[in-house]
């Protein structure tokens, strides 16, 4: 059986998904280079970063064509325990550099 | 329409590839496919590792309660660890270590998460085996060579691993510091590496059989809460152990390649100056926590998803909250992730971060507790039928409810300093992830060996055995928890040296007397367990009345499980207290025309 | 009966048993599990990376260690790559398997172009004086987890290109179905996504 008939993604597509992610990643070198302030630059990356994850997870990866589930386990199971994991550690690193660094 | 396309030829791959003719006897009960093989060669693994650990245990008993005596015997044996008959400090620490690792990660993991995870989801979700039975059997043998390094390490120079089963640095980062941290700890780090391969292949199978192979009609709602919790273990699992994976490697290249990941500047050890800078220990406790604190509920939960489902069995009424009991062990699944730092109170980590998890760890209690007053109110107004697995089944619920008081004490950050590294923390995370668990996996080998060998045990044996092991556990690690409050610390090797601790002699030396009876009324179980393998009394197909699926196949289940008629369930799983033509009870393949449904 | 059955399965809610409830087979759930807990492994990678950083004040500059033009390079080889697999993924579902084939081994050979990228990156970097214990440009901690993250994200990459090999070969020889080469591509842009991860926190802040 051939499942041309329900395929209709051409195959420019790929080619956009890999367009926006060099462009995004022109901007963020960009961004990285411009001596932007500190916490700028930190959130204005994460967020492009962000956008690069998406796009490769929701077209190459197809969780957008997915069931919503998947796409909650995945976000849930590694994005949002990833960022719990580095938030409450982080506090300790700072305190580390405190203690290091003060007179 | 792809998917559509790949269930069919799941359902397909399912029936005809394991038909086609009759496995040699290599392949059918050592490199098996079959989930059930897998699981009872996981429980067996596992407890000649538990009789490794058991007798650790004896080895450090031995030492705390008759410190000044001399055993020459055991110097024969012990010839590095006993010098002249006396225990040495570096020995008693890699007993320690090993004794924790081994019960932990070797006995609990591989009998009641593995094992009975391995026999029983499959059967219970009327599921003909795991989703991918190679990879089973790929995680089982990965699973055997990490046993076997772990015990090897006993032999390498320098002894076993010493920094004990949470291998902090820099005890466990720097060779010098111990003599088990010389090869020792490479292995045991090695024998980690395999384990934790082992363990995800394992959750991954389980959690893909828990979502896909489900027998028609067998809802998520319907399932027995074993299943749930194994489902909800393995998930923890996969999320969990992989911080632990980096923290190793980065841990290995800390003792080989001259990192500093974990070495903190300027240490001197043993005399000497290190040469490491920058490294942070309290990195390697919050990546071990990580993986460290949700691994204990990977343990607990199905211990008490066991227990869930053998209570009803024998007070002949349903589960009470069935619903709430699952939405508490998702809540306290969640919740796990969250709360590993109450076990750093006195690492020195940040003080908000520290209020934090106080918090984070008092409120887990909160579905816990539910949990618990649910089973207690499974009991009540049942007509219960005290057999063996019954009587473990409420041992669960005895050491649960102790053992959980305990936990409001650390988990609060203010008492925490003061009880935190003294036996009562010994004695709480024994009644926990060792009494909930131990008693869970006895309750469960009574409850089910008639499935498992098609042969009853023996039911005065069993009785004897109950009484052995509960008192004597309940005896030990209660009274631990009096001597944390005098202020006796763990992991010391003697308390002779103590004036405060002198009064703590005759404590200890009760203890560790109900150690050895402990630990000799095994031996009932294990005459018990392979007496009737032979000897036992023929099980029925459902000796217990129950009405989960594996009770509805023959005992033992032929290799396919329920034969090759598809199966439908219609109702949940503790259709108790109901008229019907069997009894009091339902299975769950029991249509509702003949038998009302009542959930 | 079991006409009844499948019309009562076709009625039943999709948590009901007999039909997989995410309409993903236990292939497809299991290899999303998989990824997960692979991705958490980088995510403790760079958790404990993103620690030491914070916790020292003399972190090196990315832009002094590293050329961007380059770094520039390889970020544009493995976004190609993952154009490429996205390819092979479509034509297996067209089921032009020979085109897919093709695509595969292409994109095998720009991951392979990738770690030969990488491999010049850090003769170049160990030319400098970067090592696992000491580097010239500031923390010790970076040279470690330098070596650490990038060489287990090469060690995916090259995973990915033996996987990508063999299912090269079974595509070619017609062994292979839509949904397997799809799992291989999940793999593969799993690989790519990790890297975005890297190049930014790693490289760029």
């Amino acid at each position: 059986m051939s499942h041309a008939s329900r395929d209709t993604v051409s195959s420019a597509k790929p080619w956009i998904t890999t367009g926006a992610l060099l462009l995004l990643t022109f901007l963020m070198l960009a961004l990285a280079n411009a001596s932007l302030p500190r916490a700028l630059e930190i959130m204005a990356l994460t967020m492009l970063m962000l956008m690069q994850v998406a796009l490769i997870a929701g077209n190459s990866m197809r969780l957008r064509h997915a069931h919503p589930g998947i796409l909650w386990t995945f976000v849930g199971g590694l994005l949002v325990t990833s960022v719990l994991l580095y938030v409450l550690i982080a506090p300790d690193a700072m305190r580390i550099r405190e203690m290091v660094t003060r007179p | 329409m792809a998917q559509t396309t790949e269930q069919t030829t799941d359902m397909r791959h399912g029936s005809d590839a394991e038909h086609a003719h009759e496995p040699g006897f290599i392949r059918k009960y050592v490199f098996s496919f079959d989930h059930k093989v897998i699981g009872i060669q996981y429980i067996i693994t596992g407890l000649l590792m538990a009789l490794v650990g058991a007798t650790l245990a004896m080895l450090i008993r031995l030492q705390l309660g008759w410190p000044d005596r001399v055993w020459p015997l055991l110097s024969q044996i012990f010839p590095k660890g006993y010098v002249s008959g006396v225990m040495t400090p570096e020995f008693y620490l890699a007993v320690v270590t090993m004794h924790g690792t081994i019960m932990v990660f070797f006995f609990m993991s591989y009998v009641l998460v593995s094992g009975f995870g391995n026999y029983l989801v499959p059967l219970q979700i009327g599921a003909r085996d795991m989703a991918f039975p190679f990879l089973n059997m790929l995680s089982f043998w990965v699973g055997s060579i990490s046993a076997l390094l772990m015990i090897s390490s006993f032999f390498v120079e320098g002894g076993a691993a010493a920094a004990g089963w949470t291998a902090y640095p820099p005890l466990s980062a720097v060779a010098s510091a111990v003599p088990g941290s010389r090869n020792g700890q490479t292995v045991w780090l090695v024998s980690m590496a395999f384990f934790i391969a082992s363990f995800t292949l394992s959750g991954l199978n389980i959690v893909a059989t828990v979502f896909s192979e489900r027998a028609r009609g067998m809802s998520m709602w319907r399932m027995p809460l074993t299943v749930w919790s194994y489902f909800i273990a393995s998930i923890l699992g996969l999320l969990a152990f992989p911080a632990l994976t980096a923290a190793a490697v980065m841990l290995i290249l800390d003792r080989h390649t001259g990192t500093s990941f974990f070495i903190p500047i300027g240490l001197v050890v043993a005399g000497q100056h290190l040469s490491h800078t920058g490294g942070s220990p309290l990195l390697w406790q919050h990546l071990f926590w990580f993986l460290g604190h949700p691994e204990v509920y990977v343990l607990i939960l199905p211990a008490l998803g066991i227990a869930c489902d053998v209570i009803p069995a024998f007070t002949r009424k349903p589960v009470f909250g069935y619903k709430l009991s699952v939405w508490c062990l998702i809540a306290v699944g969640a919740l796990s992730m969250v709360v590993w730092g109450h076990h750093m109170f006195v690492s020195g980590m940040s003080p908000f971060t520290g209020e934090y998890f106080s918090v984070a760890t008092l409120t887990i209690t909160l579905p816990m507790t539910v949990f618990g007053v649910n089973m207690l109110a499974s009991l009540w107004g049942g007509s219960i039928r005290l057999r063996v697995p019954m009587m473990f089944a409420c041992a669960v619920l005895a050491l649960f409810g102790s053992g959980g008081l305990g936990g409001l004490y650390l988990g609060n950050a203010t008492a925490d300093m003061q009880l935190t590294d003294t036996y009562f923390v010994v004695g709480h995370f024994h009644m926990m992830i060792g009494g909930v668990t131990l008693m869970a996996t006895f309750g469960g080998l009574y409850y089910w060996y008639p499935k498992m060998f098609g042969r009853m045990m023996n039911e005065k044996l069993g009785t004897a055995h109950f009484w052995l092991t509960f008192t004597p556990f309940f005896v030990i690690f209660f009274m631990q928890h009096f001597l944390g409050i005098q202020g006796a610390p763990r992991r010391y090797y003697a308390f002779t040296a103590y004036d405060f601790l002198r009064e703590t002699r005759l404590q200890n030396t009760i203890i560790s007397s109900a150690a050895m009876v402990l630990i000799s009324g095994q031996l009932l179980f294990l005459i018990n367990f392979i007496w009737s393998l032979f000897k036992g009394r023929k099980a029925a197909d459902n000796p217990w009345e129950a009405t989960t699926l594996e009770w509805t196949t023959s005992s033992p289940p032929p290799h396919d499980n329920f034969g090759p008629h598809p199966l439908t369930v219609h109702r949940w799983a503790y259709e108790y207290g109901v008229p019907s033509d069997v009894g009091d009870y339902a299975d769950q393949r029991v249509p509702k025309e003949r038998v009302a449904v009542t959930a | 009966m079991s006409l009844q059955a499948s019309a009562a399965v076709q009625q039943a809610n999709r948590w009901d048993g007999g039909v997989c409830p995410f309409g993903a087979g236990w292939r497809t759930v299991m290899l999303w599990w998989f990824i997960i807990s692979d991705g958490l492994l980088f995510a403790g990678f760079l958790a404990a990376y993103g620690y030491a950083r914070l916790s020292v004040s003399n972190w090196p500059d990315a832009s002094q260690v590293f050329s961007l033009p380059f770094l520039t390079a390889m970020t544009v080889v493995l976004l190609a790559s993952g154009a490429t697999m996205t390819l092979a993924v479509e034509a297996a579902r067209r089921e032009e398997w020979s085109t897919c084939s093709t695509f595969i081994l292409v994109t095998g050979l720009i991951g392979l172009a990738f770690l030969g990228l990488q491999a010049w990156e850090w003769r170049h970097l160990i030319a400098d004086g970067a090592r696992m214990n000491t580097n010239p440009w500031g923390a010790v901690a970076f040279g470690a987890y330098f070596f650490v993250i990038t060489g287990f994200h090469g060690l995916h990459v090259f995973t990915g290109t033996v996987v990508l090999a063999t299912a090269a070969r079974r595509v070619w020889a017609r062994r292979a179905t839509a949904v397997g080469v799809e799992m291989v591509g999940l793999y593969w842009h799993f690989v790519e996504m990790v890297w975005v991860f890297i190049f930014t926190l790693f490289y760029l802040l």
